[in-house]
């Protein structure tokens, strides 16, 4: 079984492990209907990643969606419990289209939710899920972690319109320092404040590191707030060993701020250039559909892993038999059933198929050579 | 090993100049014009030449870890990734330009003919001004002579070309220069690498500032 699963396409196998991994940490498999109605996702546009959805009409005249988000419809379908957290993991297909532009694409991703009462105990935990969920695709990987108040308490010292406010976050979020030191002096904000922002942009490594130097800085109360609850689950996630090696502070993660509130991460694999997973404490969200509600969770993409980490089949455990329809008789039935529960893989050709080329071929009936006879 | 996108051209033999100077030196660059990949592995570098409008593609999708490209490309295509260093050179000015007399009429559209599609749509909606872009992929200039637009979105070097076709420029939209930008994945694998080169870039441009001060 252990050779079956190790054989398996990169996606199914990380499927398969990661539901266990969830599921060891008490998170209850969810599943979500693939298409809502369109309204639900025009209602919460601003917490979507794209604002393109594909649409369809009901035979009742409604206008439908593929879901272009899992989160959305999870929080809105959660089962909860006044008395105690929910925990839910997903493996789903997504809509919409891919980061950067270009066209409709099925997105396959998994992840998790933990919905209730969000302590640090409990973010702590679910970083520290990521993290193993990045060392399940690849040895090398690297877990980002950032808090959304801490450049969003800058970002208000600057005191700018939000449209100036989003240039200076796409220059962070860019690491672009030149083109932020322009705008700051475009617009008079004040030279301490883009020297902080300017820090900030340029911190980037273990978290020891990056929370030291942070303490250096002429912090505000919300900002060091945010700098001693990073230090905080800093200290929770110890108790992973991955984290010591794998575990970044980089204040430069900023995702969307109408979704994201508190702690922001994103993973990477060394194989694949982009981001595998993102998540983070997203109450904005959640409370606007369930009011109150706190949240935390991350989901991994599993969509390019074939393409980046391809498996090579083992050929040696592949057989084809090549025999004429004639000799298609019982004799051929328990000769593949035998091999069949020796472990071997068998097919039955006329003649040899151009992508077998390298498995070992017998033929039917056996000649006397034949060491599987 | 550091895998680098140059822009093939006169901004990439800049570009090459700069790296080969601070260390990253691969002889047979340039020598056998036909080859597009040169590898100096005792430098630890790996460079493709590859057309400058695509530089940030390759970046981006991460077949190379850094790359240089201008800013009205990363403008107008705005690829995922890091934005780390201004070059300084390459410079020049993106621009709405135009007849030297134009008058703009308010009561209709303005016709905006340019290679800078999202350039121009952004631009002209930041001054709450409706328009009509015309995409063209070369010989902008003429544009606005032939009546196919009132003005143009163009980058704008020295200017000597609009002048001879009797254009000015009426409004700049950005400086324009050549940018390091990297892999947000590789970024993490390869940070020392990025950050050292980086951080030689910045010690030529030291040199030659203090020079031009002694002089």
């Amino acid at each position: 079984m252990q050779d079956f699963i190790r054989s398996l396409p990169k996606e199914e196998r990380l499927t398969l492990e990661l539901s266990r991994l969830y599921e060891q940490y008490g998170y209850s498999k969810y599943r979500v209907a693939k298409f809502e109605d369109y309204s639900f996702y025009s209602d919460n546009r601003d917490f979507l990643m794209s604002d393109r959805v594909i649409t369809f009409t009901d035979s009742d005249g409604k206008l439908k969606a593929l879901k272009p988000d899992i989160t959305l419809s999870l929080v809105r379908g959660a089962d909860l419990h006044a008395e105690e957290n929910t925990r839910l993991y997903y493996n789903e297909q997504v809509y919409r289209t891919p980061k950067g532009g270009g066209d409709y694409r099925e997105i396959r991703q998994m992840g998790l939710e933990h919905l209730g009462e969000i302590t640090a105990y409990r973010e702590a935990e679910t970083l520290s899920l990521a993290l193993d969920s990045l060392a399940k695709i690849d040895d090398h990987f690297y877990l980002v972690l950032s808090h959304v108040d801490l450049l969003t308490a800058v970002l208000a010292e600057c005191g700018q319109s939000g449209a100036v406010t989003e240039e200076l976050v796409g220059c962070i979020s860019a690491k672009n320092m030149h083109d932020l030191r322009r705008i700051c002096e475009r617009h008079a904000i004040a030279p301490d404040v883009c020297e902080k922002l300017c820090t900030l942009l340029s911190y980037s490594g273990k978290p020891g590191k990056v929370l030291q130097a942070l303490s250096s800085l002429k912090l505000n109360e919300t900002e060091r707030a945010a700098c001693d609850h990073l230090a905080r689950l800093t200290e929770l996630l110890a108790v992973n060993p991955l984290a010591a090696d794998h575990l970044i502070l980089d204040p430069t993660v900023i995702g969307n701020t109408r979704y994201y509130n508190g702690i922001l991460f994103c993973g990477y694999v060394e194989k694949v250039p982009a981001a595998v997973l993102s998540g983070g404490r997203y109450d904005r969200l959640a409370g606007s559909i369930r009011p109150g509600l706190c949240a935390v969770g991350f989901a991994v993409y599993l969509d390019d892993l074939n393409l980046y980490y391809p498996v090579t089949p083992d050929r040696s455990r592949q057989l084809v038999i090549l025999c004429e329809t004639a000799a298609e008789d019982e004799t051929l039935a328990r000769r593949v059933r035998a091999l069949v529960e020796k472990g071997y893989c068998v097919q039955i050709c006329r003649k040899l198929p151009a992508h077998l080329h390298g498995v070992t071929v017998l033929h039917h009936p056996a000649s006397k050579e034949d060491p599987t006879c | 090993m550091l895998n680098i996108a140059l822009p093939k051209g006169r901004l990439g033999d800049k570009v090459y100049d700069r790296l080969s100077r601070i260390g990253y030196t691969c002889e047979e660059l340039y020598k056998d014009s036909r080859k597009l990949i040169f590898e100096n592995p005792a430098c630890g570098v790996r460079y493709f030449l590859v057309k400058p409008s695509d530089v940030a593609i390759y970046v981006f999708h991460g077949a190379a870890d850094i790359g240089i490209v201008g800013k009205d490309i990363l403008e107008e295509e705005h690829p995922d990734v890091y934005e780390l260093y201004d070059l300084g050179f390459g410079a020049c000015r993106m621009c709405v330009a135009g007849p030297k007399d134009f008058v703009e009429d308010r009561t209709r559209p303005l016709r905006v003919a340019t290679k800078f599609e999202h350039t121009a749509k952004q631009y002209y909606l930041t001054q709450n001004r409706n328009i009509e872009v015309i995409k063209l992929n070369g010989s902008i200039e003429i544009a606005p002579l032939l009546g196919l637009s009132d003005v143009i979105v163009d980058i704008v070097e020295t200017g000597t070309t609009l002048r001879e076709n009797g254009l000015d420029v009426l409004e700049v939209i950005a400086p324009i220069s050549a940018r390091l930008i990297a892999n947000k994945a590789a970024y993490r694998f390869k940070y020392d690498e990025i950050r050292l080169l980086q951080e030689r870039l910045k010690e030529p441009e030291k040199e030659i500032k203090s020079t031009e001060e002694h002089s």
